[in-house]
């Protein structure tokens, strides 16, 4: 019987044959179609799926005239960092950084970051990442933002004013853990007013929310809110709002946007109070389960994504790296399933940019 | 008060962490002779059941997970002192915790606040503990059961160092885990006692280890 080479959500070399492949791929529609309560991708698009995965060529790609926009989160960092942040420890400028991403990578956009990617550790030096900024874009063409990580975690003890709900939950606090929630994400989302409104004003092309809701349904509304403010402080600024998981994390759990309780919130639920709030672009994101196939996390986020794509108002670019979209979760992504995953996203969720 | 309505005020008490309402029916059940085994299993252990589905499904979250632990546990205070004299003791005793290198623990406490819930006495450790303070914990409480979360590829390598530490001192705890990137295959691979998915079966599992 014939076997088809393939991969599993660790990175680990398989192979399967086509009725494994089709099962998988079954039982993962089915995991998204359950959880998300939205449809389950169909047979004939399942069928495609399977072409797409059993494709005898290493890389695989879109037809001509069917390519999405690309974009890159983390800025220089990809370059600078080391593997423990996904970068490949290549010390160079950031100037130099953007402008090998604008006319050596394709890049569509690209961003500045700060060497922490979040929000909080911005502020005190909010003043040289404007410089900073104001001078990129004397060189850079293509659109450039500012990217960073709401990372409402930097809010809690030790390294921020508030209780850690964790530890308060541990100890049956449940009150003081909620209270605590709430009192981070205002903080949060008065320092994403102050920072975001500031590297607009030095000439950001516009801002990258990146990783929301990593500190879960707080995390989600402080950002929501700090979005908010920032549309009526910039009203032309660009906002990209890319999520951290495929659901909300509840914990607080009551935690509402535009009267709706966000703990628990898929992609397709997410990207309509991203848009509430302001947003230009969602970035939805689909997690991978590194004990299953590729097949079997690809269908699943496919399916997710999908209808994230089909409610949504405004464009949505879905997240694709390590551990996210179907890919593989290991330092450096296998390129057959990085293309396989991304062909899947533009030609069945039908995805604006990735 | 009927004993079919007691059993349903005890099952609802948890289901929306009603503390009052779960001390209330605890003492009616007492009166009303109801044995600590009914109490616990046909009454508070079924509202506990609803809450690990409500979690699974995402309906309810983190902290009413632990409100209802709690409520369990105002209304396990009030049979102590029955339970002390034999019938309806707590089921074992399960100590808790992140494997060394990982400091995710929210999966955790959604484990502890579950099993807390079903009867069991959880020793929660915290996150980034060594197998020797899991097994320290294990002889200090005379515990039956380790178990270890990981949410990392990179610290699944701790659970299995966990169970050779367990069997290099011929300790007879079972060893039991869970986290994102663990699965069946993997606690088979490392001679692990038993896997857990999700915060609900961890009560089905702990139930057959200690039985």
């Amino acid at each position: 019987m014939t076997e088809y080479y393939t991969r599993m959500g660790d990175g680990k070399r398989v192979s399967m044959t086509k009725e494994q492949i089709m099962a998988d791929l079954q039982a993962g529609t089915a995991d998204a179609a359950d959880m998300g309560e939205i449809p389950a991708l169909s047979s004939a698009e399942m069928e495609q799926l399977f072409e797409i995965i059993a494709d005898k060529n290493r890389i695989v790609g879109v037809e001509p005239g069917h390519e999405v926009v690309l974009t890159y989160d983390i800025g220089q960092l990809d370059f600078t960092g080391d593997n423990g942040n996904s970068g490949n420890g290549v010390d160079m400028g950031r100037l130099e950084s953007a402008l090998l991403h604008e006319r050596a990578l394709g890049a569509d956009t690209f961003e500045l970051a700060h060497a922490d990617y979040s929000i909080k550790p911005v502020k005190p030096i909010i003043a040289n990442e404007m410089q900073t900024m104001e001078e990129i874009q004397n060189e850079i063409v293509a659109p450039y933002f500012y990217g960073a990580m709401p990372n409402m975690g930097l809010y809690y003890a030790p390294d921020g004013p508030y209780g850690n709900p964790a530890d308060l939950l541990r100890e049956f606090k449940m009150e003081e853990s909620m209270a605590s929630s709430e009192a981070a994400s205002e903080h949060l989302a008065r320092d994403i007013e102050y920072v975001s409104t500031r590297i607009i004003q030095a000439g950001a092309d516009g801002f990258n929310f990146d990783t929301t809701a990593s500190a879960g349904d707080a995390d989600f509304v402080g950002t929501l809110k700090g979005v908010e403010a920032l549309r009526k402080a910039c009203p032309d600024a660009y906002i990209n709002v890319g999520m951290a998981g495929e659901s909300v994390m509840g914990i607080h759990g009551g935690m509402e946007y535009d009267g709706k309780i966000v703990a628990g919130m898929y992609p397709h639920q997410q990207v309509k109070v991203a848009e509430k709030a302001g947003a230009d672009v969602f970035g939805p994101v689909c997690n991978t389960n590194t004990s299953k196939s590729l097949a079997w996390n690809l269908a699943r986020s496919v399916t997710f994504i999908k209808e994230c794509v089909k409610v949504a108002s405004i464009p949505c670019h879905v997240n694709m790296g390590m551990g996210v979209g179907g890919i593989p979760m290991c330092e450096t992504a296998p390129i057959d399933a990085v293309t396989r995953c991304n062909k899947a996203m533009v030609e069945i969720a039908h995805v604006d940019g990735i | 008060m009927s004993k079919e309505q007691i059993l349903a005020d005890l099952k609802t008490s948890v289901e929306t962490w009603n503390i009052k309402l779960a001390q209330d029916a605890t003492n009616a059940a007492i009166n009303e002779g109801i044995s600590i085994g009914e109490i616990i299993g046909d009454g508070l252990g079924k509202g506990m059941e609803v809450v690990g589905e409500r979690f699974d499904k995402a309906e309810i979250f983190l902290p009413q997970v632990v409100a209802a632990s709690k409520t369990m546990e105002a209304a396990l205070k009030i049979l102590e002192p029955l339970m002390s004299k034999g019938e309806g003791a707590l089921k074992g005793t399960v100590v808790m915790a992140t494997v060394e290198g990982d400091i995710h623990e929210i999966g955790k406490n959604v484990c502890c606040a579950m099993l807390r819930g079903a009867g069991y006495n959880v020793i929660d450790l915290g996150c980034d503990v060594t197998a020797q303070d899991f097994i320290d914990a294990g002889d200090e409480n005379e515990a039956q059961v380790l178990g270890g979360s990981a949410l990392m590829t990179t610290t699944l390598e701790a659970q299995r160092e966990l169970v050779q530490a367990v069997k290099e001192v011929e300790a007879p705890y079972k060893c039991i885990f869970g986290g994102a990137p663990c699965s069946q295959a993997w606690c088979d691979e490392i001679g692990a006692d038993g896997y857990s998915e999700t915060a609900n079966e961890i009560i089905t599992l702990v139930d057959k280890l200690v039985s």
